[in-house]
């Protein structure tokens, strides 16, 4: 009996073992503390590789192609057998022009991002790492912070304008902040630039250099001259430049671009980057065309200055403009294929009601080779593979006739799916920022895959920047210059002197589908607000189906509206809505005009 | 923070260290325990044993072998004189030595009926004392069952004059006055009363006596007489929980308990179990054998109880038991007779409700209107519809002549495929057995339960499969007269096997069409995305194992010189590992030509790449306890009181392992995969609790009963300043029916109870380490072709985030009436919950960019009712009984964090202002029908498209204005309905007995709450989910339809969350219908078993509810179909007790 007396009292001693405090000094095992972040090279480093993955854009391709369908040149193609739909944002708020103070197009209202820039900027002051390497990092944080203050402005105007990590006791009136001029947010972006300058790393296309610097105020600048130019003053400047402005923006535009063009070019930038022309054998328009394609998919390549990529592995179907099931992602629409020229110089308008071939490529071989590297049609061959397109076929009987799957034998011989393996809901499918040796998965060529890099600013749009530039500051032939830098490149007939609408022709072609520049141009312009006809984005885009027609042996096109309804952009809308729920926030947002 | 976790690295192991021996020295000195204890309790009644005593008296004599032995002695000291003495001697003797000699020279005779002891006067013993005028009375007592009662005490009432049954039940009482009342009692029976009026025949059935006043109820850390309990708790045991064959524990609580409730989301096997809550709250905490963990894989037959805290009873359970607490009992052994119960059920689930896809026909004539008015052209030719209704046995096509010949050429091109037929089957099997026994003797008591569940699904493939392996020792053993150990072991090993799709996908990749041909003949083809999407042969696997293991060490020990103090240590450690394969297929999807037997490539499947993922994870949770105990009556006033100390550290590990690019989909094991593009990672987390809590219960008289517990709790998820939390409460109660008013005038109640509680919980497991800031990897960028990983902040900090605060009003009563013939009981209940976490951003400008942490800011309220009533009673041979429940319960935000709209107007507010709004609410607009014509839609006075109505037709809903702006905006969105969890619950309870046949039916219902119909999406073609109940679609010709104009992606107008669209749901479901058939006992009293009984037993059998196309306890807002079905099950079982 003692003995058990004596083991119950040891066990009761066991259960004290476990000292209490310690059962509750317990930390969560995957954080790492404050103070060591902006005192270590490489965790300041992995600080900075966070936000420059939250960069708008880049960090996913879809916000890009977004941008495609909103303008004139494309709609958005499917998986399956319908049109996908580009969630409510694009149906309800912009195609119906039922966007309202609700917001949701094209939202991005990246404070979280400044904050975090911002609270980077402020601790790499007090950090004790060598001060060459605080500028640098610095450097690259204040550049993510203005690309991400430039992809606001463009959207809404003047926003608040914050450069400090704000606390919650701060007071009211900073925490309530009332919307900065637009103005005062483009020259904050200039001014950025010219500060961090000289303390950028060099070399490295993944980050803000110099010259991916000069890139973003080349941009920007060129933005806020337009603004001037062609908007309107309204709420005390929140909205709108002043126009007596205009050309000292167009000139800071234009002195960023040369800094950036090599002096071989006409600028200051020595022989960093250089237009790509691997690809191209001089006289032959095919060279040009996979030039010109080779240049979206090749990643760090002499043009590039400031880019996104991949690793597949990581990353996983990043692509430019790849595959969705049977179809690319975007199909380009009937009017910006009629915008191509020929590379002879006669124009490219096709007229698709009478068109008909057997052997479709050839209805645009002599097109301006951009046309070739950037849009496939029926026949084409893409990856080893023929693309049939067609939307039906009409039997020697007229009975048409699109079924999935099934074959058509006419008495011609010739055998056909009724309905092509590939969607192209307008005629035509992309084949820009689609790799050539992508990924071929058995079902679709066009590189399901792909890793394919994004170009944010490349020396092409730099030099198209300048030529604007110029000739909105009346040098036209300095903007001649640069034009036909750009055209030769393409392999297209050289011009031999340009007006603004060549200007924007030119950037409509070298700019187009996933370089994401063709709505903001259209809205900086204010030329949005116009029909289609006029170069707008009011009315109704069109398509050109493909379809078989056994009575005559040939493909012919069905040339109608390609949407149901009408777009429509109103002229509220060169700026979007600050949505109702920020506005309750803080009631010192005041509302954009029109909403 | 480095520094830190440098310095605890050592003494971590020596803390792990210092547990090891821990543990060795508490197995050592159980395993001594066990030894002694097997050599003392060896005794059998064969045992002899010595005994001797001189003039001592027979009571004496009894009550010294009632110690030694298992025999009991029954008597009626009035007939049989135990005070004389005698003097007796006996050397390896038996007890019936020993009775001949104290018993049968005193006149007393006795009988042995097993290990009961009858005396009674001896016969002969009685002198003519039949000289009154009196007569004589004789009968039968038997039990209910109609057995033989031996040893029933009768008794004349008034007297001392009376005798005891003999052991074939017989009794006669010689001299008993005519006009007097005989008393037949006997333990346990209810004491039965019976005027002889002049007969001189009685016989009498005993019946059992209602235990339920003196039942016990678990409560937090202890149990509690039912009668006295004043806390709001309801308890459900285990013969109501086995009855229902049912693969796991959550689904068997639906309808039984007030208070409980239940939804059932899912019927796929292994992800069958009901969300449960108590009385409409989230979480609830839950406690098995006094360990917090999950319960619902237990085998139903391990358990003695489930019982569910509501109110300030689970206070005691601190900061984790605001959402209320149940409480999971184990069984345990009792002395007595070995008992071995063996049970075996076989059952075959089929779906609820599953949707009728349409058919060839109908699929080509829908598309045909879908495209139509989607201004696209049409696919399929007037002839190709008729063909494909044909061939889908529409008689009532007519074709051509010409139309014949074509048909009859290319007949092998039009199918019918129904495919839910392909992937599903009508019926799927399961079967459960389980084999327990228990019983022990005074100083051992043992409960052994091993239990086998085998339940497939109705996929076709049998790619869903649960398989469930469960085995517990449950031991106690008394090892001195103060102390007594307990021992508990149990495993369970879990194998879930499902095909890598999950079901969502197989409901949404069915091969677009019903006009495509199923799989052919050559199973390397898988056609229809569905079909291999269902079949893990095709598609991969997806297979967890789950091996839960645990063991607990007891230690109570009764302080000898203090009477009702006892102290009591418990240890339990409990690791449940669970071992999970991913394992990808690529495969290809082909259509299938039977005319040419050829097979043509489509598309990819679901992956088009072979991987394989494995992740294990490892959680292991430690809980020591500590108790004191102290219970005492005096006189009237009785006193008990706890004291418990507890003390928790958990500890998960993870690893996983990935590897893609196999080189073939036949090795299924990491190995076999490319070394290119293989990952592995791991994560480790720790938690831990320290709690001190105590009960202190006084009862005046058994009439008045107060109690009151506290807690303090403190968790590691909070700083050091507000990491300890006081957790008061108290209960009072009266029994009324213990008072001399009721006791004298209301004779027919028997119980009634009013109590009252308050009580103060938490909810912690919200933001965990909330008050630390800190930095983890996340994100990144491709920085000159290598990933660079980013580095994010968790945010900013907040020391003072603590958990949520509840407090619980609770008011009730119990009745019962003509001793529990009908009885019942009524709560409600108020509950403030206060300190929700939400972050501030609601009334921060958006520009501020920071997720600021989360603070306890946000409350909220709840009311609520619960209502139990129930009858029995036995109408001749038939015994029944009927037991309802309702329960009613509604929410209210308190003070919300969000923007300030008092300056707003009405409209907006409505529309997004929470604080004082009720919670379950569900906004929408409201339809006036469809549109019948263009003039009807130009004569419309509200713009719903923002484009003059212009892409309106006929066919589409048609809305009404609410903010009166004639425009549908945001603004005219406004409460149409409620949340989609019920606010009313309903159960009810019917059993019945009659012979050897018993009938239970328990019916389960919720309504109140909303519904979107019908979980498919009626406004457009979908070939995958195309259901025949869409096909009520507005045409031209349909005018009356259910469903808007149809379109190939819809139509915004027609999209709307709105009253077209909403249903006011409510369900009444036969959860369970069992029919039981038990053998007569001399069928097979022979071979030792003394209970068979067979049963059929059906579950959801029937479903009555407004919601007619999907399953009514499934919600789906966003209009998907991807649930699995629900099951019933219909099975037939056997319980044997030997």
């Amino acid at each position: 009996m003692k003995t058990i007396k004596y083991l119950f009292i040891l066990t009761l001693i066991c259960f004290f073992v476990q000292s209490c405090e310690e059962l509750l000094e317990k930390t969560p095992l995957d954080i790492i503390s404050d103070d060591v972040v902006f005192n270590d090279v490489t965790l300041a480093n992995s600080y900075l590789a966070n936000c420059y993955g939250l960069i708008k854009g880049p960090s996913t391709f879809q916000p890009l192609s977004s941008d495609e369908i909103l303008n004139d040149e494309s709609l958005l193609s499917g998986e399956g057998s319908t049109p996908h739909t580009w969630t409510n944002e694009w149906n309800n708020n912009y195609l119906f022009g039922a966007l309202n103070n609700t917001g949701g197009l094209k939202e991005y209202w990246g404070y979280d991002l400044v904050r975090k820039c911002n609270f980077f900027i402020e601790s790499m002051a007090a950090s004790t790492l060598d001060e060459s390497v605080k500028k640098e990092l610095s450097g690259q944080m204040r550049m993510i912070r203005a690309v991400t203050y430039f992809e606001m402005v463009k959207r809404y105007g003047g926003i608040p304008l914050i450069t400090k990590a704000q606390s919650v006791t701060d007071p009211e009136s900073e925490l309530f902040a009332k919307r900065n001029k637009e103005q005062e947010i483009y020259d904050f972006i200039g001014s950025e630039v010219d500060a961090v300058l000289d303390d950028l790393p060099v070399g490295n296309v993944n980050r803000f250099t110099k010259y991916g610097a000069l890139a973003l105020k080349s941009r920007a600048m060129l933005y806020a001259g337009s603004i001037a130019k062609y908007g309107t003053v309204q709420l005390d400047g929140v909205v709108g430049i002043p126009s007596n402005l205009a050309n000292a923006y167009f000139q800071a535009s234009y002195d960023a671009s040369k800094q950036i063009i090599p002096n071989a070019d006409g600028g200051s930038g020595g022989a960093t980057f250089s237009l790509y022309k691997e690809k191209i054998v001089p006289g032959d328009l095919d060279s040009y065309a996979k030039n010109y394609n080779a240049l979206f998919v090749t990643e760090k390549n002499c043009e590039s200055i400031f880019e996104v990529d991949y690793i597949k592995i990581i990353h996983g179907n990043v692509a430019g403009f790849g595959s969705i099931g049977a179809g690319t992602m975007i199909d380009p629409a009937v009017d910006f294929v009629n915008a191509y020229e020929m590379a002879d110089g006669s124009s490219g308008v096709i007229d698709f009601t009478t068109a008909a071939s057997d052997n479709v490529p050839s209805l645009f071989v002599n097109k301006d080779p951009r046309f070739r590297g950037s849009i496939l049609v029926q026949g084409d061959l893409w990856n080893g593979k023929t693309i049939g397109c067609q939307m039906y076929i009409i039997k020697e009987n007229g009975e048409k006739v699109g079924v999935d799957g099934e074959y058509y034998t006419g008495l011609n011989g010739f055998t056909i799916l009724t309905k092509g393996a590939y969607r192209a809901w307008t005629g035509f499918m992309t084949k820009k920022m689609t790799h050539e040796n992508g990924r071929d998965d058995g079902a679709s060529p066009f590189g399901a895959d792909d890793d394919v890099p994004c170009l944010y600013f490349r020396l092409g749009e730099i030099y198209l920047n300048c030529a604007e530039a110029a000739q909105e500051l009346g040098n036209s032939s300095e903007a001649l210059k640069y034009v036909n830098l750009i055209r030769e490149r393409a392999g297209i007939f050289l011009l031999s002197s340009v007006d603004m609408a060549k200007v924007k022709q030119e950037r409509r072609i070298e700019l187009a589908l996933g370089e994401a520049h063709r709505w903001w141009d259209l809205r900086r312009w204010r030329d949005a607000a116009k029909s289609i006809a006029e170069g707008g984005l009011n009315g109704f885009i069109k398509k050109a189906e493909v379809y078989y027609d056994f009575r005559d042996h040939k493909y012919h096109f069905n040339y109608a509206n390609a949407e149901p309804y009408a777009r429509v952009f109103k002229e509220a809308n060169y700026y979007l809505p600050i949505a109702v729920w920020k506005i309750n926030n803080n009631p010192n947002l005041v509302q954009n005009p029109g909403y | 923070m480095k520094k830190k976790l440098k310095r605890n690295q050592f003494p971590d192991f020596v803390r792990g260290l210092s547990k090891v021996t821990c543990i060795m020295k508490l197995t050592l000195f159980l395993i001594l325990l066990n030894v002694c204890v097997a050599f003392s309790s060896t005794y059998s009644q064969q045992t002899k044993f010595t005994l001797s005593g001189d003039n001592v008296s027979i009571r004496d004599v009894l009550a010294n072998v009632e110690s030694k032995s298992e025999f009991r002695f029954f008597f009626n000291s009035a007939l049989v004189d135990l005070d004389q003495r005698v003097s007796y001697r006996i050397e390896e003797g038996t007890i019936l030595e020993l009775l001949d000699q104290i018993l049968q020279k005193n006149g007393i005779q006795y009988e042995v009926k097993d290990r009961t002891i009858i005396l009674s006067p001896k016969s002969s013993d009685e002198p003519g004392i039949a000289a009154q005028q009196q007569s004589s009375v004789s009968g039968k007592v038997t039990d209910s069952s109609g057995s033989p009662l031996p040893g029933v005490t009768v008794v004349i009432k008034g007297t001392t004059q009376g005798t005891i049954t003999d052991p074939q039940g017989n009794y006669t009482l010689p001299n008993a006055p005519g006009n007097a009342t005989l008393q037949f009692s006997f333990v346990g029976m209810k004491t039965q009363e019976i005027a002889i009026s002049g007969k001189t025949a009685i016989d009498v059935m005993m019946v059992d006596e209602t235990v339920g006043i003196e039942e016990v109820v678990a409560v937090g850390y202890g149990t509690q007489k039912k009668a006295n309990l004043i806390g709001s708790v309801v308890e459900v045991k285990s013969d109501k929980l086995v009855n229902i064959p049912s693969a796991n524990v959550t689904s068997l609580l639906a309808g039984k308990l007030p208070g409980i409730v239940s939804r059932q989301l899912s019927g796929e096997p292994g992800a069958d179990a009901a969300n449960i809550s108590i009385r409409g709250f989230g979480n609830a905490l839950t406690i098995v054998d006094g360990v917090e963990r999950n319960y619902n894989q237990i085998d139903p037959n391990e358990i003695e109880s489930i019982s569910v805290l509501k109110d300030a009873s689970a206070a005691i359970y601190g900061a984790r038991a605001g959402n209320g607490v149940i409480l999971v009992t184990t069984k345990r052994g009792s002395s007595g007779k070995p008992v071995i119960n063996f049970s075996f059920n076989n059952g075959w689930q089929s779906s609820t409700r599953m949707p009728r896809y349409v058919n060839s026909g109908e699929f080509a004539e829908s598309y045909n209107d879908a495209l139509r008015n989607s201004g696209s052209p049409l696919q399929f030719t007037d002839y190709q519809i008729k063909a494909y209704k044909y061939v889908s046995g529409d008689k009532s096509v007519t074709f051509t002549d010409a139309e014949r010949a074509q048909f009859e050429g290319e007949k092998a091109n039009y199918v019918n495929t129904d495919w839910v037929d392909v992937v599903f089957r009508p019926a799927a099997p399961m079967q459960q057995y389980n084999l327990s026994s228990s019983g022990g003797s005074e100083k051992i008591k043992y409960f052994i339960s091993l239990g086998y569940l085998d339940q497939n699904s109705v996929l076709r493939s049998g790619g869903d499969r649960l398989r469930k392996y469960s085995c517990r020792s449950n031991i106690d053993a008394q090892i001195t007269k103060n102390l007594s150990i307990g021992l508990d072991v149990s495993g369970r090993l879990e194998l879930l096997d499902y095909p890598q799709c999950d079901i969502g996908q197989i409901w949404n990749n069915f091969m677009s069409d019903p006009p495509t041909n199923a799989v052919g003949p050559n199973p390397n083809f898988a056609s229809g995305m569905g079909q291999g999407a269902a079949d893990p042969d095709i598609c991969g696997t997806r297979k967890t194992k789950t091996t839960d293991l645990s063991g607990s060490i007891s230690i109570n020990y009764s302080v000898p010189f203090i009477k009702g103090l006892s102290a009591k240590a418990r240890l339990d450690y409990l690791t449940v590992p669970v071992f999970q394969k991913n394992f990808f297929k690529a495969y290809d999807i082909y259509s299938y030509n039977p005319v040419t037997d050829t097979y043509t490539y489509r598309f990819a499947g679901a992956s088009s790449t072979t991987s394989l993922t494995q992740t294990w994870t490892q959680p292991v949770t430690m809980v020591s306890k500590l108790f004191l105990n102290y219970e005492h009556v005096f006189g009237k006033h009785s006193v008990k009181a706890l004291v418990v100390g507890e003390f928790t550290d958990f500890n998960s590990n993870t690893f996983s392992a990935y590897r893609t690019d196999f080189y073939t989909t036949a090795i299924e094991q990491l190995f076999a995969g490319s070394s290119t593009g293989q990952t592995c990672t791991g994560t480790e987390s720790a938690d831990g609790r320290i709690s001190y809590a105590g009960r202190f219960n006084y009862e005046y008289s058994n009439k008045y009963l107060l109690e009151t517990t506290f807690r303090y709790d403190a968790s590691p998820r909070f700083a050091r300043d507000v990491r300890w939390g006081f957790f008061p409460s108290v209960m009072a109660g009266w029994r009324l029916s213990e008072e001399n008013f009721i006791k004298n005038n209301l004779q027919f109640v028997n119980n009634l109870k009013l109590r009252v509680s308050y009580g103060q919980a938490g909810v912690d497991n919200i933001a965990s380490y909330n008050y630390m800031t800190g930095y983890q990897y996340s994100g990144g960028f491709v920085d000159n072709s290598e990933l660079q990983l980013g580095l994010t902040s968790k945010g900013l900090a907040n020391l003072s985030t603590t958990w949520e605060k509840h407090i619980t009003y609770n008011a009730g009563i119990d009745f019962g009436l003509l001793n529990d013939m009908l009885y019942g009981a009524f709560d409600v209940f108020y509950k403030e919950r206060s300190g929700i976490l939400t972050t501030r951003s609601g009334s921060l400008p958006s520009t501020f960019g920071a997720n600021l942490p989360s603070e306890n800011l946000n409350s909220a309220n709840y009311r609520g009712f619960e209502f139990q009533l129930g009858y029995r009673d036995k109408i001749r041979e038939i015994e029944y009984s009927i037991d309802g429940n309702i329960a009613w319960n509604r929410g209210k935000y308190g003070h919300v964090e969000e923007s300030d709209f008092s300056g707003s107007d009405q409209y907006t507010r409505l529309r997004y202002q929470n604080s004082g709004q009720w919670i379950s609410r569900y906004f929408g607009l409201e339809d006036a029908g469809l549109f019948q014509s263009q003039a009807e839609i130009d004569a419309w006075p509200v713009i719903q498209d923002n484009n003059n109505n212009t892409t309106l037709r006929p066919g589409d809903v048609k809305y009404l204005d609410f903010d009166g702006d004639n425009k549908i905006t945001d603004l005219d969105y406004h409460v149409i309905g409620k949340g989609d969890i019920p606010e009313i619950t309903y159960g009810l309870n019917i059993s019945g007995k009659w012979k050897e046949f018993d009938l239970s039916m328990l019916w389960q219902g919720a309504t109140n709450y909303s519904v979107i119909e019908p979980g498919m999406r009626p406004y457009q073609f979908t070939p995958s989910t195309m259901s025949a109940v869409q096909l009520d679609y507005w045409t031209p010709e349909n005018t009356d339809a259910r469903y808007p104009r149809i379109g190939i992606s819809g139509f915004n107008n027609n999209k709307y969350s709105s009253t077209f669209w909403l249903i006011d749901a409510y369900y009444v479901r036969l959860k369970n219908i069992q029919l039981g058939y038990s053998l007569p006992k001399l069928l097979y009293k022979r071979i030792g078993v003394s209970e068979l009984r067979l049963y059929v037993s059906a579950v959801n059998l029937l479903t009555i509810s407004n919601v007619k196309h999907s399953d009514p306890e499934v919600q789906s807002w966003t209009g998907d179909y991807i649930f699995f079905p629900q099951q019933k099950t219909i099975s037939l079982g056997i319980n044997i007790s030997f």
